[in-house]
């Protein structure tokens, strides 16, 4: 268990080296640099971008200084914005994303995994093919359409939600909705697909021979097993709320951390595109490490001892 | 001896992507409280289809039961709803089936799986029912049981799991226990010791055994009846001695003359040319007669009815008409 | 009943009874025909694509022509889907823009199938340590979440058509790597492939007759799922600037531009995101619908 920790442990420390390797590179595979090109910036940043980077010195050196700054996340000074420094920017706008993502992360799993053993139970019947039917409506349309007609339709057709901004609990609504929708649509689907593979199996007859009712059986037996790919899911579900985060924060006009992505990719701010995009790849590679950790709880097949192959 | 399981008639199709495919076809039998009956045949010739229909666990949405009765104890049970099946469904039959391997959930403990039918139809406390349980895998001979209880099934070997499902399925005390080719999966000495367990328990115990197997050997030895299924029909029944040492149907006999006899190694082993019909395209007349080596005109077009044999188990073969005794007279 | 019923069969009397083999794709396609969806969403794709390859040379217009004192009009008989903010006929964009979004949907996937393929089989038949730390690479790249390095990508090239094909394709090909490698592992186990190994048939030989035929069903059916995908992620890079530069228009840059008016002139986001949508779904039944029907694992249902 201990030995299997830090094994799992150094691969998430390689992990992270490719992944500051990789953005490195990256960065000055700009033709000329990313500091040097389109128009001139203000002195002042010049100088801060100077100072932590040291253009002049071999490309070697600055690798070094790079991966030790990125190693405690110091994610170095906004390239546009001066005084501002990415760590600023991330800390300010974080919890806000946070709290976005939460909720949306919640409604996803508890409505998609309900509907999906709703749609597994009842199968072939009209709710079934209504609710496979919204889902895979759901996986077909993108999260920004979504959001446009949820906007249409609760905020102007039929005022009763705010459209955009991040002032209290009624805010959240329409974001979450938009942002969860995919999410959410994929793991009814999941959770169907797994939950009918797993009553098709032989210890579910086993169980039916000795006299365990329908529902026992959905909930003992069969939904144990069969959540099992939805908790391999929640790692690229995490992914896939960050990455919905842009756009929903965008289309919403809420002041998080998607947003500021969003707006440093209009801006060409490269410190802060590559900053942010460090500190959500050690977020999704630290879920990942959880949820692989967790894993091993629901499926006594694995064990920690081992490596979870696939 | 009181009849338990009364089986009349029974026809059962599937509904497939290819079409209708039939699976038995009036298949009757009966099994008496406490007697060992053997069903043998081929795979894919309805054996197990009929076992899992009298415990109702085909697929109910592609399953069609076509036509025939099922009476458990004295009591037509097709009409019975999910609830009412349920409460026979372990506590009064009970089954064993092929692969270990699959038949037991692989995240839920030994221990769970094996209480769960006693707190299901004993209202046993769950310490109570631990203890219940421990005390049945001794039964099946598993040893220190209080361990292998916290035990998931892929810590268990093969043989294992094997007894683990027949303690599984005893828990109840069920009347009949259906056991589904339950040895095919295991290696021969693992056979073996699981063959002995079942029939020192059903001694034991005074349950009604239903053994399904493709093998002559291992009904010869458990059964004191047998059914022969041929391609989803019965088409010899009687004691096992009887169609042993007479088998009356060509099919029974192409059987047992492909089974090896260590003692006469001359033996030839013929083996029955062609194969089992495709269940989706059944000949008309005896299901058997394409195979027959002794066919006649009519076997192609009327099914044979059952005749009483000498040695008093019946057959469905044209072979023992009486007519035909007659015909040859003329 | 008289003595000729009892009168050995001969053999000319017995019928043949000869049931002709089912092929898999036989099989497969028979299963696809009773799945209604599929087939809609097969006529989807294939009307789409028919669009998309010719709909732009029936216009009078191009989709970049200009026309400000027409900008904003609602649809008429002259701009069936009304124009943009720059008098650009949409109707012409949006099939423009069939080309484009489609285009890359299928020059994504086929880059993926391409690295894929080569990775997942080079690993999967290499075996041994080779085959670990190929796998360990994959493994390392799929907990990234790639769209942040596709994001990367494109803000460090300039953003064109064929950027976003090379990047799309460079990123989305782990999944694929994994399938192949999957499929060629349980294949190299199963015992046909051990009997033709047994009875001395050459490594090529294995691979055409026996490895390649298996594994091009679940290869089809990552296939036709990553297309959407592909679709999905340009429509996405689009949204937040980095898709197709003007004049060009993509699906993606048509509807981000339409959110931008919806207030005032819904159709400009309507006609650009239905056939977005329309798209996705017909990949969707099609993608579910070639999984129920070439999935090994569904066949022993319908055998």
């Amino acid at each position: 268990m201990f030995l299997y920790l830090i094994k799992r442990i150094a691969g998430v420390v390689v992990v992270l080296w490719a992944v500051i390797t990789i953005t490195f590179l990256l960065m000055h595979a700009i033709p000329g640099g990313p500091f040097t090109a389109e128009k001139k910036l203000p002195p002042a940043v010049l100088a801060n971008v100077e100072e932590r980077y040291h253009l002049n010195d071999p490309l070697l050196t600055q690798y070094g200084d790079y991966l030790e700054h990125a190693a405690v996340l110091d994610l170095g000074p906004s390239f546009k914005y001066p005084g501002q420094t990415v760590n600023d920017i991330i800390a300010e706008s974080m919890p806000v994303s946070a709290q976005l993502g939460l909720i949306s992360f919640c409604l996803a799993l508890s409505v998609g995994v309900t509907a999906g053993v709703l749609a597994a139970w009842r199968k072939n019947s009209c709710l079934d093919y209504s609710l496979m039917l919204v889902a895979t409506l759901g996986v077909s349309v993108p999260s920004f359409i979504i959001a446009a007609i949820l906007i249409q339709l609760f905020a102007f057709t039929w005022p009763v939600l705010p459209a955009a901004m991040w002032k209290g609990p009624a805010y959240a609504v329409l974001p979450a909705l938009a942002l969860a929708a995919h999410p959410t649509a994929f793991i009814m689907r999941l959770t169907r697909s797994s939950i009918l593979d797993t009553l098709s199996q032989d210890y579910i007859k086993t169980a039916r021979s000795r006299g365990v009712s329908t529902r026992s059986l959905l909930c003992h037996h069969a939904l144990r097993n069969a959540l099992l790919p939805v908790v391999s899911y929640l790692g690229p579900l995490a992914a896939s709320l960050l990455t919905g985060s842009f756009i929903v924060e965008s289309i919403f006009a809420i002041p998080g951390l998607g947003q500021h992505f969003v707006t440093s990719i209009y801006n060409r701010d490269y410190t802060v595109i590559l900053g942010i995009t460090i500190f959500y790849s050690f977020l999704i590679i630290f879920l990942n490490l959880l949820i692989d950790l967790i894993y091993p709880l629901l499926d006594p097949r694995i064990s920690l001892k081992t490596e979870r192959k696939g | 001896m009181a009849t338990l399981l009364d089986v009349q008639n029974l026809s059962i199709s599937f509904r497939t992507y290819r079409g209708i495919l039939a699976a038995t076809h009036d298949v009757t039998l009966h099994v008496d409280a406490g007697e060992t009956v053997g069903i043998v045949g081929e795979s894919g010739c309805g054996k197990s289809v009929t076992a899992h229909a009298v415990m109702r666990l085909l697929p109910a949405a592609t399953t069609i039961y076509s036509s025939g009765t099922i009476t458990w104890d004295g009591e037509a049970i097709q009409g019975y709803t999910e609830k009412e099946m349920n409460h026979l469904r372990g506590r009064e039959m009970a089954m064993v089936f092929q692969d270990p391997m699959t038949a037991l959930n692989p995240v839920l403990s030994i221990g769970s799986q094996i209480r769960e039918g006693l707190t299901l139809h004993q209202h046993l406390s769950r310490s109570d029912a631990d203890q219940e349980a421990a005390a049945l895998l001794r039964e099946v001979g598993i040893t220190s049981p209080e361990r292998r209880l916290h035990q998931y099934p892929h810590e268990l070997s093969g043989g294992m799991r094997q007894r683990c499902l027949i303690a599984m399925a005893l828990a109840c005390s069920p009347r009949l226990l259906f056991a589904d080719e339950p040895t095919t999966a295991l290696d021969v000495t693992t056979e073996a010791q699981v063959l002995q367990l079942l029939r020192s328990l059903q001694a034991e115990r005074q349950m009604a055994v239903v053994l399904i197997s493709h093998n002559l050997g291992v009904i010869a030895q458990m059964c004191r009846r047998v059914y022969v299924m041929y391609a989803g029909c019965v088409v010899e029944e009687g004691p096992v001695e009887a169609i042993f040492d007479e088998p009356a149907h060509p099919y029974t006999q192409g059987l047992l003359a492909s089974l090896p006899d260590p003692a006469h190694k001359d033996k030839i082993l013929t083996g029955i040319a062609g194969q089992a019909p495709d269940l989706f395209h059944m000949p008309t007349g005896c299901r058997f007669y394409p195979r027959c080596r002794q066919a006649m005109q009519i076997c192609k077009r009327q099914v044979p009815p059952y005749y009483t044999t000498g040695t008093g188990h019946r057959a469905a073969c044209w072979l023992l008409c009486p007519e035909r005794e007659e015909c040859a007279w003329h | 009943m008289d003595s000729r019923d009892f009168a050995p069969l001969r053999p000319q009397d017995r019928e043949a009874i000869y049931v002709p083999p089912q092929k898999l794709r036989e099989r497969g396609w028979r299963q696809m025909k009773k799945n209604r969806l599929a087939l809609w969403g097969l006529a989807i794709v294939i009307v789409m694509t028919v669009i998309a390859l010719f709909g732009p040379l029936f216009s009078s217009y191009s989709y970049a022509d200009q026309d400000l004192s027409m900008a904003n009009a609602w649809p008429s008989a002259a701009h069936w889907f009304g124009t943009d903010s720059l008098g650009r006929d949409l109707l012409v964009r949006v099939l423009y823009g069939a080309r484009v979004s489609l285009s890359i949907g299928f020059a994504a996937s086929l880059i993926n199938l391409f690295i894929g393929v080569l990775y997942g089989g080079f690993a999967a038949l290499a075996g041994g340590k080779t085959d670990r730390i190929m796998m360990h690479i994959v493994d390392v790249l799929y907990s990234i979440p790639m769209l942040l390095y596709v994001i990367l990508l494109m803000v460090v090239f300039k953003p064109g058509l064929l950027n976003i094909y090379l990047a799309l394709g460079i990123s989305y090909w782990l999944n694929m790597a994994r399938i192949v490698r999957g499929q060629i592992l349980s294949l190299k186990e199963q015992d046909y492939v051990m009997a033709a190994r047994s009875y001395g048939a050459s490594t090529w030989q294995i691979l055409w007759r026996h490895m390649i035929p298996n594994c091009v069903g679940p290869i089809i059916v990552t296939l036709t799922l990553s297309i959407p995908d592909a679709i999905f992620t340009e429509a996405f890079l689009s949204f937040i600037g980095l898709g197709v530069s003007a004049p060009m228009a993509s699906w993606g840059v048509l509807t981000s531009e339409g959110i931008n008016s919806m207030r005032s002139f819904p159709f400009q986001l309507i006609f650009p995101a239905a056939a977005l949508c329309l798209t996705m779904l017909g990949f969707m039944f099609l993608g579910d619908g070639l999984r129920d029907a070439l999935d090994p694992q569904n066949q022993k249902e319908a055998g």
